[in-house]
């Protein structure tokens, strides 16, 4: 049986060597674990080095060089001294707020982790693939966003109550453009199944979606973008700012709260840029010879899994060039730009997708 | 009715950040009043820096008033030695050298490039622009080379002396001036391609915490804060002094000579400009530097200037830095004052946080080229 027409279950038995007697949400967690501590933070690891170094080198500087070779455990020194600094006594107003703010904290990673089951990161790994799906790491953005809402009225202080204010305008601005964008995806791809926005594309850039209707190129672009107000990514990052410089609902979070904090944000870059990837870029896609063989389907979800990080990887990068280019924008910069600019491109996206469709799209 | 208004009355909200905050040029207390995100009214204490250093001269023999005035705005410590010297060499009628006055010009715009640079980046940091900011720090030590390299300091140089300069040049400095200045002024095009014409940057400085010419007046803001509201004025073309009057250089103004007021990106293009009207002069300076002595003389440990008092001046890189010197004729001085260019733009900071937004206080403060230890002394 060829890898891409067997369910995951299957599959996961095999690569874990459990029996058919387990119960599926033993396969299901072992799956995770191994999705997590396999592929994402091994994935968000590099990245964050890559960010260092890209950035060290854009800067004229040389960036980690001292944890591990060339620097590369700079990330794990980082972690251990985060998890090690002591709590400031000004940070919290009272115990009670502390408990609060520590929960909305862990809740706001944990949320964004819970995405975990339905990250589509090649066929074998689609635990979750309803007509739903593409929503669902959406709807685990807005709740890390309300998260991080609550974690700034915890805190209790004038910047980050301010924040909260705007944290709520960019999360609103971002997420609506972005859900347009999201329904041009869908339209494209006849449904908004994970397997069907990949079944839509191929391998080479061409068959991407970006590069089959260029109102869904506009529609990448707006999604992409909104998808970075909406989290708050730099150089939209005005509500969040772990700084004091300009006040936000996080400025003045340090140790393990600021350990959190950069994991979850890492890895909220990681999942829209992955959800990204599959809806406009290719998705896992592998060229046309290697579909349907059944003696390489050990490798094959290797394969896929490699493709579709690279391109992950590869805008994550582009953020990430984005972010250390451009002076950050001011919150009602930000919320302009997405309502004038944003919005209307989203609205011609989707209105131009559907034309797109209708007058030379598949049955 | 009355309910509903009730219900929706809100109060403002203070919020007292310092005196030590990564928004404040310094040591600092703001006192914010804000109306959700726009502040209303703003209040600047300062004080916390106060070191006595005006008392300290008093205490000390004439010639060791020279490390104490570099310590005056540590980040443009050239000036507060030159104002100190220009001062008491009036009081003693002291001709100094032409070749220590072209080296005392060097010194100057390499300070003043140096002090802009600083700015910049400052406003950089503000603005959230990690990658020119390194550019600029990184453009800014070679000027701190420079300095190392004639005087064995980078900052505190502690290299004039009344009537004239410690040493002479040494073998090769005049050279890598030229080199550096060479440099820069091609960097200050990568500077405006990153930074100074970004639609981001430009939309977040374009007209924000504008001070009308006007109110510049009113206050006593001098130097590039001033011109960038229109204000012609530099102490070296209306008033020259050691050497200025031979150099061939424009004054920048920002665009707004109308009067109807410099906004922050005005304050931050004019100090572009300058650099460049420094690179003109040092490339002036370093060609007109004629051999000859660099100091009047040997000045005695002892050194007793007569009785007397004088009031000298200097176009520093925030503005006009002031110093008076009284004399009585014994071996320390009887008093000495300083007249810091960042008082008036301390005093500034009320009008121009004044319907600002709380993300832009830090921004507004970098652009006013604020040094806390310049104005409490």
């Amino acid at each position: 049986m060829a890898l891409a027409n067997s369910t995951w279950e299957q599959h996961w038995r095999a690569l874990l060597g459990i029996s058919a007697e387990t119960a599926q949400g033993v396969v299901a967690a072992g799956a995770i674990l191994v999705i997590l501590f396999g592929v994402i933070i091994p994935a968000v690891g590099v990245v964050s080095y890559l960010f260092r170094k890209l950035g060290a080198d854009l800067q004229a500087r040389v960036g980690p060089n001292q944890a591990g070779a060339a620097g590369f455990l700079q990330g794990l020194a980082d972690l251990l001294k985060l998890l090690q600094k002591q709590k400031m006594k000004s940070e919290v107003t009272s115990a009670e707020s502390q408990r609060e703010g520590s929960f909305w904290y862990f809740g706001h990673t944990l949320v964004l982790y819970s995405s975990l089951a339905v990250l589509p990161l090649g066929s074998v790994f689609l635990f979750v693939n309803t007509d739903m799906s593409a929503f669902l790491p959406f709807i685990a953005a807005l709740a890390a966003v309300l998260a991080t809402l609550f974690s700034g009225v915890a805190r209790g202080g004038v910047a980050s109550f301010l924040g909260v204010f705007r944290v709520s305008a960019q999360a609103v601005a971002g997420a609506v453009p972005a859900l347009f964008a999201l329904l041009c995806a869908g339209l494209g791809a006849g449904g908004f199944r994970w397997e069907a926005m990949a079944k839509a594309q191929g391998f080479y850039p061409w068959s991407w979606r970006v590069f089959v209707n260029p109102f869904e190129l506009l529609a990448f672009l707006v999604f992409f973008a909104s998808g970075m107000v909406l989290l708050s990514i730099p150089p939209f990052s005005s509500a969040h700012p772990s700084s004091d410089l300009r006040g936000g609902v996080l400025s003045g979070v340090f140790g393990r709260r600021f350990a959190w904090l950069s994991f979850s944000r890492t890895y909220a870059l990681f999942l829209w840029s992955l959800i990204s990837v599959v809806m406009f870029l290719g998705a896992w896609n592998l060229p046309g010879f290697l579909d349907g063989a059944p003696e390489r389907e050990r490798w094959v979800f290797v394969l896929e899994l490699i493709v579709v990080l690279s391109k992950t990887v590869s805008l994550m990068l582009l953020a990430g060039w984005i972010e250390r280019a451009s002076p950050r924008l001011r919150t009602d910069h930000v919320t302009d730009l997405v309502w004038w600019v944003f919005m209307p491109a989203a609205l011609v996206a989707l209105i131009g997708t559907a034309l797109w469709e209708r007058l030379w799209g598949g049955p | 009715m009355s309910n509903h208004t009730e219900s929706l009355h809100t109060d403002l909200t203070e919020w007292e950040v310092g005196p030590f905050h990564a928004m404040l040029p310094g040591p600092m207390k703001l006192l914010l009043r804000l109306d959700g995100e726009v502040v209303v009214s703003a209040q600047a204490e300062t004080g916390f820096l106060h070191r006595g250093l005006e008392k300290a001269f008093e205490q000390q023999r004439w010639h060791a008033g020279i490390p104490y005035s570099d310590r005056l705005d540590p980040e443009a410590a050239i000036f507060g030695e030159l104002v100190f010297c220009l001062a008491v060499e009036e009081i003693c009628a002291i001709q100094v050298p032409e070749r220590a006055q072209a080296i005392r010009v060097i010194l100057s715009e390499l300070g003043r490039v140096s002090g802009h640079l600083a700015y910049l980046a400052r406003v950089a940091r503000m603005v959230g622009a990690e990658t020119i900011l390194h550019f600029l720090i990184r453009d800014r030590e070679k000027i701190l080379d420079l300095f190392e390299l004639l005087t064995g300091a980078r900052f505190a140089l502690g290299f004039l002396r009344f009537g004239g300069v410690r040493d002479d040049v040494t073998e090769g400095f005049i050279e890598r001036v030229i080199e550096t200045s060479e440099l820069i002024r091609q960097r200050l095009k990568e500077y405006n391609d990153l930074l100074s014409f970004n639609q981001a940057f430009v939309k977040r400085m374009v007209g924000l915490a504008p001070l009308s010419l006007d109110r510049v007046k009113a206050l006593g803001v001098t130097g590039p804060a001033a011109r960038a509201s229109g204000l012609n004025r530099d102490e070296r073309k209306a008033r020259p002094y050691t050497g200025y009057e031979k150099m061939d250089f424009s004054v920048p103004r920002g665009k707004s000579s109308d009067g109807t007021g410099g906004s922050a990106h005005d304050r931050f293009i004019v100090r572009l400009m300058e650099i460049l009207q420094s690179l003109e002069i040092l490339k002036h300076a370093t060609e007109s530097l004629v051999p000859g002595p660099f100091k009047k003389g040997e000045v005695s440990k002892d050194f007793l200037p007569p009785r007397g008092e004088a009031y000298a001046y200097v176009e520093a890189a925030r503005g006009l830095l002031g110093c008076h010197v009284v004399a009585d004729g014994s071996v320390k001085p009887l008093r000495v004052q300083f007249r810091s260019p960042s008082i008036p733009n301390i005093a500034a900071i009320p009008e121009v946080l004044s319907g600002a937004r709380l993300e832009d206080v830090g921004l507004i403060l970098a652009s006013m080229d604020i040094s806390v230890a310049e104005a409490d002394k």
